[in-house]
């Protein structure tokens, strides 16, 4: 529920974000700043005298990660939708068939990650190679989304998808 | 359509919780209940949806595809939010035009991977669903083994809650 909170308020804000810059923006400040929060998970522990302390470290962290990853959410979808657009293809069922693909991957592997790395080399570990599945994602998000690092401009967001619609129309017909 | 996006992530999130929390007070039976509420309501919304594709039968002039012309387009995205909102559930499944899924011979599924962006955003979706779902596995059991939580416990803990 730490996690659940924010998403009930960050979201909306962050599907207005997307909306006014790109989804690249959100998504990739998401990601970056899911990093630390992730590392940071290992920092409660088990104490007698303090418990009520590290419950609520604990809580903080995981409501700071819960906002961030919620960031991420509208990106990867409104992205699915805007790559459609782009392209003038009108397969959006199958698009987002795939992305529930995606998604429900997700959901499958998480807790067998989860409950592997954290039975076999514990919770530190876990949230490790979480942090570093998310830096690592990072890359392709930066290179790719948005339509590639060349067409992305930053400026009043109706002129820039405009251009960027004509420039992507005419220089790459793929 | 970041509001539709916000609204699924929503329920994606607050399901486990919410599901949790009926079955510890109420049953198997009710959280089951609650599911096969929410399916009949479902299908009821879409019976009542009147679809882009019938209701441009009953105009006099059939509405232009949106997709098509990237002036539309524009146009589309300078709507207000609620227009769009209501475009992109109403839409989606009819604007596919018919040839376009037939003049190819690759399937549509497998041709339109071939677009980094869109594979980029599936990945990306995939990376953040199995975070929260490796959280949804391994964090009941870690913050068991921490502070001796239950499961209903570690399920409604929040910063309010303790």
């Amino acid at each position: 529920m730490a996690i659940a909170l924010p998403v009930l308020f960050i979201s909306p804000l962050a599907g207005w974000l997307c909306d006014r810059s790109g989804p690249k923006v959100p998504a990739v400040g998401g990601l970056l700043f899911s990093v630390p929060f992730l590392i940071l998970l290992r920092l409660p522990h088990a104490s007698k005298d303090n418990e009520a302390d590290q419950v609520a470290i604990l809580c903080v962290i995981l409501a700071c990660l819960g906002t961030t990853l919620t960031f991420v959410i509208p990106p990867s979808m409104s992205e699915v939708a805007l790559v459609l657009r782009e392209r003038g293809s009108g397969e959006y069922g199958q698009a987002y068939g795939l992305f529930n693909v995606a998604f429900s991957g997700g959901f499958m592997v998480g807790p067998l990650w989860g409950g592997y790395v954290a039975q076999n080399a514990g919770w530190n570990v876990l949230v490790g190679s979480l942090a570093g599945l998310a830096g690592f994602s990072v890359v392709p998000v930066v290179i790719w989304t948005g339509g590639g690092i060349k067409l992305r401009e930053m400026g009043p967001h109706f002129r820039c998808a405009f251009k960027w619609n004509r420039r992507s129309h005419t220089e790459n017909p793929e | 359509m970041a509001w539709v996006t916000s609204a699924m992530s929503i329920g994606l999130i607050l399901g486990p919780v919410s599901g949790g929390v009926i079955y510890q007070t109420h049953g198997y039976l009710a959280a089951f209940g609650l599911a096969f509420a929410f399916i009949g309501v479902d299908l009821a919304l879409r019976i009542i949806l009147v679809e882009k594709k019938i209701a441009v039968r009953y105009t006099v002039a059939p509405m232009p595809n949106a997709e098509e012309s990237p002036s539309l387009q524009l146009h589309d995205l300078a709507r207000p939010n609620e227009a769009r909102l209501h475009e992109s559930l109403t839409s989606p499944p009819t604007v596919a035009p018919a040839h376009n899924v037939w003049t190819s011979r690759i399937p549509t599924v497998i041709r339109i991977l071939k677009y980094p962006r869109l594979l980029t955003a599936l990945f990306l979706s995939f990376v953040q669903a199995l975070i929260l779902s490796a959280f949804d596995a391994t964090l009941p059991l870690y913050l068991n083994a921490l502070f001796g939580y239950s499961a209903l416990q570690s399920g409604i803990k929040s910063p309010f809650s303790h």
